[in-house]
């Protein structure tokens, strides 16, 4: 029997330290032996509930891709018209730019399945989002007759792309140009006016 | 450094580089292991590359010039023809593992940083010239160059990136048709979707 007993940890406890260590060091270089010493427990304890630290960042992405489809959610329950709903959406989008955790999923996709399956379920269900108030703007007369599947991919992929930019401090793409980017091409796209953004 | 950069020795060694990197990441290997795999001895790798880092940036800048050379070779003469020219371009060369190595080591790299701001400057001077044109021609009504160039950049980065990962819905007829929908909106033009005889479209 050991002379002291390494403390036990939880799942969330996991992912937690994951949610602090992946942004310092990258998935490459994170091992579940890290997580331990962070978790100041041995590295069987965190193998109870994951195989790798792949499988962390996967988990630590979807609950990412939930919080904010959940936020997004909340956020438009209340608005009047689709055009508000797709403005608050957007506006989100760019406040919570930070991409750090997409990036490192991104990257142990291209060498990992469970990850490349993952990010396809994140995307399609932010691009679902989209496209169902597309949809629904399309039925008030809010929206112009356009793909709503295709509008939703593009705005997706615009707002992965921009918030890498932003996320690595790109001089020319702050949060706000991200902003007023996304809406003026939103605008166009569907042939809306959002009007002020301030709220 | 070799002063020949297209000496057969360098251009195998870059090519070894580039599956290392696919296989194990940016900076997953070491001289060594390309030395093994390109089958010589450790200081000739050291002779054209002081460290794996230096091998990463020419790999990524070769594949730059690669679809670079791409695009230059396209026959388009009018800034739509351009257009088209480069999405076309991005469509059948859409892997971008290498930008996706790049933005992760940027998170915590300068250097990584540095190269990403470059490339991708590059990369939108050279959208902004062809939009500057298109503008100056009466072809295309963009009231900031520059921002389009940025938004036509971000868009082609984000799709590839999702179609070199294997998106089950971003293949290449969609990816394309969703950019010329984008150019056409931001540009004003009437851009036509070009046929892609050769991309594979699943």
């Amino acid at each position: 029997m050991a002379e002291h007993a390494l403390p036990r940890v939880n799942w969330a406890d996991v992912v937690g330290v994951a949610g602090q260590l992946i942004p310092e060091r990258g998935i490459a270089k994170l091992t579940l032996g890290d997580l331990a010493d962070a978790l100041k427990t041995d590295e069987a304890a965190v193998k109870y509930w994951f195989q790798d630290a792949g499988q962390v960042l996967i988990a630590l992405a979807e609950i990412r891709n939930n919080w904010f489809l959940d936020e997004a959610r909340s956020r438009m329950a209340n608005d009047d018209s689709q055009t508000e709903r797709l403005r608050h959406f957007i506006e989100l989008s760019a406040a919570d730019h930070e991409a750090t955790i997409l990036i490192e999923l991104w990257r142990l996709s291209s060498r990992n399945e469970p990850a490349r399956k993952a990010r396809q379920a994140q995307a399609d269900a932010f691009r679902r989002t989209i496209a169902g108030i597309i949809r629904a703007g399309q039925r008030t007369g809010e929206f112009g007759p356009v793909s709503p599947d295709k509008v939703a991919l593009i705005l997706a992929a615009l707002i992965s792309g921009f918030s890498v930019n932003a996320t690595l401090r790109d001089p020319a793409v702050s949060p706000e140009v991200m902003l007023a980017t996304l809406l003026d091409a939103a605008e166009q796209l569907l042939s809306v006016e959002f009007g002020s953004t301030a709220d | 450094m070799n002063a020949d950069e297209t000496s057969p020795e360098r251009t195998a060694l870059l090519d070894a580089a580039e599956a290392l990197i696919r296989a194990h990441g940016a900076d997953g290997w070491a001289l060594a292991e390309l030395a093994d795999r390109a089958g010589v001895e450790l200081e000739a790798v050291e002779a054209e590359f002081e460290t794996e880092w230096e091998a990463f940036c020419l790999v990524m800048r070769r594949d730059e010039e690669r679809f670079e050379s791409v695009l230059f070779a396209s026959s388009a003469e009018s800034p739509s023809e351009w257009i088209l020219a480069l999405l076309e371009a991005c469509v059948p060369d859409y892997d971008w593992t290498f930008w996706i190595e790049l933005w992760s080591l940027a998170l915590r790299d300068e250097r990584a940083s540095a190269l990403r701001t470059e490339l991708d400057e590059r990369w939108r001077d050279l959208i902004e010239e062809i939009v500057r044109d298109g503008v100056e021609a009466g072809e295309f009504s963009a009231p900031d160059p520059r921002r389009a160039a940025i938004t036509i950049s971000t868009l082609i980065d984000a799709m590839a990136l999702q179609a070199t990962l294997g998106d089950t819905t971003v293949r290449p007829n969609y990816m394309l048709d969703a950019c010329v929908t984008v150019c056409a909106t931001l540009l004003g033009a009437p851009l036509k979707l070009p046929s892609l005889a050769e991309a594979n479209d699943g």
